[in-house]
Formats: structure tokens, C-alpha cells, sequence
């Protein structure tokens, strides 16, 4: 009943109805913006609400779901498997403290990555562990082994923003408006910033004595 | 499309589907382009194999017992750091609207109080606060329905988050209007409730100001 306060006339909608009571058929889809597993909006909504009401489970489904995904983005941003489980459980917390300002522009679980994002850039800052290198049995790929050794040393010579674009689309395959919503920045500059690290990349990986990519050239 | 040498950077730059067509298709009769694009393309496949999963099989246990149990039950819409100011405040503006209700009362007739027409003042304070809500509510709603082809038929990703947000919201309020109907006079569900109302009328808002702004 104290909620009263908020329940003055003042509050209703009733200008932003008038204002409304046009036609809006006219709408156009928005171009290039596909939300991070847009195919799973409803379990993001899900966990959302769980998580939005305290319930551990939605918690638990978001690690089920993302964790795999967390630590791989965590591991590249901070090259120590310590550091990058630690930056995943911090996420959780961060998650959990901050669910309130989750303000639904983006889907819960990008949200969920900027925060990762943000956390593994504040380790790195104040970093203690040293770097590891990538075991060379992990993905099961068949991958160019010397090249992916000479690509995760050249990543580290990149500049951050180039760096955290290149893992997020290349390494983790998020479409740009994906990482636009988790770096927040325009879709344009994901896409320069990507066009650059990789152009850098190739810089890197085709000097010196590695040279790896002009030998495939 | 077509394109020639002198685009292919730009369409490794707009890394949309088309382009990179275009450009593959430009590289199939171009040997130098052929060779830059099989470089970009085997950084690409380099890159994926820096995708690292391993068992971690403690991780879980370790969040979820740094996660305390429960503690944001009623922190839906942020407003919990808040609550004991919006608390006081409406406390304060109920209690002296009611004293002022009963002055005005004991005034106009100060033999006639008794205890019946003290409780038909509250009852009655109730009523006006009930009556409104439930205006305010149907003027969400009819807001709603202005909105509602909009979130129906827009593919628009943000629209989708509208809707997503939407469906948490509309979860929460029910949440709360059931755990209202065991205990009416609870102030701080009343004040919760209401802040979820006003997220929800502005999340419609901006919904509407978004398709507008699209048109």
C-alpha cells in the first residue's frame, strides 16, 4: 500500500498512448543485428527470470549453457587456467550483484559476456600468474599446429580492443552484433577493429624468421 | 556483385556473406587475391583452434557456494538499495495523510470519532489507493495493446530483447501480485510491485518510441 507513492496519475501512460495511436505498420527489421544465440531466447529469458529472482537454478543453467564458452574467452584473454576459472566464478558474482541493472537491450546471456569481458580486463590489470602456452593436443582439430602457436603469440602483440574483437569472433565465432553488445560499440567498429587485428595478424605472421603465413602463401 | 582486386580489402572489411562471395568468386580467376584470401582463411582456421575447453569439475561447486542463497528475491528491478528510503518515504507519506484525514475528521465532527469510523477512513484510503492502481494498470495494459503487434511481428533482435525483458517482467509482476494477495498490507511488495509497473511502462515506451523512430 506504501507503493502508493508511485501510483499518481502523473505516472500513466496515457500521453505516451495518444502519441502511439498511429499506424505503425510500417516497421522495418533492423539490418545485421542477430542477438547472441538468437535461436535461444527463451531459455535466455528463463535463466534471466531465475536468475532475476534469486534462484540458484538459473544460475546453474547459465553455466550449463555458457561456461564451456566463459572459460575459453576467459583462458584467451588471460592465457592461465587459475586465473580464468577465478574470472568465471568473479563473473557469477558480478552477475548475481548487478542482475538489477540488466536492462533487457541485449540478451541476457551477452550481457552475461560483457561482464566476463570487463572482469578478465580488470585481472589482466592487476595480473599475478604467469602465461601459459596452449597445449597442442586440446582442440582435437586439424589444425595448422605451428601456425595457431605462431597465431596465440602474435595476439599477444595486438592491442587490446584488437585482441578481444579477434577472440570473440574468430576464436569464439560471436557475429558482430554480438560483440557489439558485449564491447558496446557500433557494429562498424566491430567490424574495423576486426578487419585490423586481422590485418595486423597477417603482418605479424608473415615477417621474421616464423613467417608461417608466407610459407603457406 | 562483382568486384575487382581494388575492392577486395573492402569486402574482408564489410565481412558480410555477400561480399566475401563476391570476393571468393573474384580469387577463383585471380591468382594474387586467390593467395590473400587463402592467408586470410587459414588465420581463420588457426583461430578456432585456440577454442580451449577443459574439465574443470570443482568450477561449479565453487559458484555455487560463493553464490549466497536467495538474496535478490525482492531485488527485481534494482530497487532494493533503495527500498529502505522509498520505504521511509511512503511511510511517512501515508502516516501523514492519514493523520491529516483524521484531524480534518476529529474537526469537522470531534465528538462523532470512534473507533468504526477510524477503520472506515483506512478502509476507505484503501479503496481510493486500489481504485488507482487499477487505472494505472489499464492504462498499462492499454499500452500493451498498442505495443503488442509490434513485439508480435518485428524480427528486430531488439525488439525480441523487448520482448524477452517484457516476459521477465510481466513473470515478476505476477510473482508479486500472488505473494500480495496473502499479505495486502505489505509495503514493501507494494512498493516493489510498483517499480515493476513503471519498468514495465517504460520498457513499452521505449518498444513504441523504437518503432516509431523505425518507421
Amino acid at each position: 500500500m506504501i507503493g502508493v507513492a508511485g501510483l499518481t496519475l502523473a505516472d500513466t501512460p496515457v500521453q505516451t498512448i495518444q502519441a502511439a495511436e498511429k499506424d505503425l505498420s510500417g516497421v522495418q527489421p533492423e539490418a545485421n543485428t542477430v542477438p547472441l544465440g538468437a535461436t535461444q531466447l527463451a531459455p535466455d529469458a528463463e535463466m534471466a527470470k531465475l536468475c532475476l529472482q534469486g534462484d540458484r537454478l538459473g544460475y546453474e543453467r547459465l553455466y550449463g549453457a555458457h561456461g564451456a564458452r566463459m572459460k575459453s574467452i576467459a583462458w584467451n584473454m588471460l592465457r592461465n587456467h587459475q586465473d580464468a576459472e577465478d574470472a568465471v566464478q568473479e563473473t557469477f558474482l558480478k552477475v548475481q550483484r548487478s542482475i538489477h541493472t540488466y536492462n533487457g537491450r541485449s540478451s541476457f546471456s551477452t550481457w552475461v559476456y560483457r561482464v566476463l569481458v570487463n572482469t578478465c580486463t580488470d585481472v589482466q590489470r592487476g595480473r599475478r600468474r604467469q602465461i601459459e602456452e596452449l597445449p597442442e593436443n586440446i582442440t582435437g582439430q586439424e589444425t595448422n599446429v605451428p601456425l595457431r602457436i605462431a597465431l596465440q603469440r602474435a595476439l599477444g602483440r595486438l592491442s587490446e580492443k584488437h585482441r578481444t574483437v579477434f577472440l570473440l569472433a574468430e576464436v569464439e565465432g560471436l557475429a558482430h552484433s554480438e560483440i557489439a553488445a558485449v564491447l558496446d560499440i557500433p557494429l562498424g567498429t566491430s567490424k574495423g577493429w576486426l578487419f585490423e587485428a586481422r590485418r595486423e595478424l597477417q603482418r605479424l605472421l608473415s615477417e621474421g624468421d616464423g613467417a608461417v603465413l608466407r610459407r603457406i602463401k | 556483385m562483382n568486384l575487382d582486386c581494388s575492392l577486395l580489402m573492402d569486402a574482408l572489411r564489410d565481412d558480410d556473406p555477400e561480399s566475401l562471395a563476391a570476393a571468393r568468386a573474384h580469387a577463383a580467376s585471380c591468382e594474387a587475391c586467390r593467395l590473400e584470401l587463402q592467408a586470410w582463411d587459414a588465420v581463420s582456421l588457426a583461430a578456432r583452434g585456440l577454442h580451449h575447453e577443459w574439465e574443470s569439475p570443482s568450477l561449479w561447486d565453487r559458484i555455487a557456494e560463493a553464490l549466497p542463497a536467495r538474496p535478490s528475491r525482492l531485488q527485481i528491478g534494482g530497487r532494493t538499495r533503495l527500498d529502505w528510503r522509498l520505504f521511509a518515504s511512503a511511510a511517512a507519506v501515508l502516516l501523514l495523510t492519514v493523520a491529516s484525514l483524521w484531524l480534518v475528521r476529529r474537526s469537522a465532527a470531534p465528538h462523532q470519532i470512534t473507533a468504526a469510523s477510524r477503520q472506515f477512513l483506512t478502509e476507505q484510503a484503501l479503496r481510493e489507493v486500489h481504485a488507482s492502481e487499477a487505472a494505472y494498470v489499464r492504462s498499462i495494459d492499454q499500452l500493451a495493446k498498442i505495443a503488442e503487434p509490434v513485439l508480435d511481428q518485428s524480427p528486430s533482435p531488439l525488439i525480441a530483447n523487448y520482448r524477452e525483458k517484457l516476459t521477465v517482467l510481466d513473470a515478476a509482476i505476477a510473482d508479486l501480485k500472488d505473494n500480495l494477495e496473502h499479505n495486502r498490507l505489505n509495503a514493501h511488495l507494494s512498493t516493489e510491485l510498483v517499480s515493476l509497473y513503471q519498468e514495465k511502462q517504460k520498457t513499452l515506451q521505449e518498444v513504441l518510441q523504437n518503432a516509431e523512430s523505425s518507421n
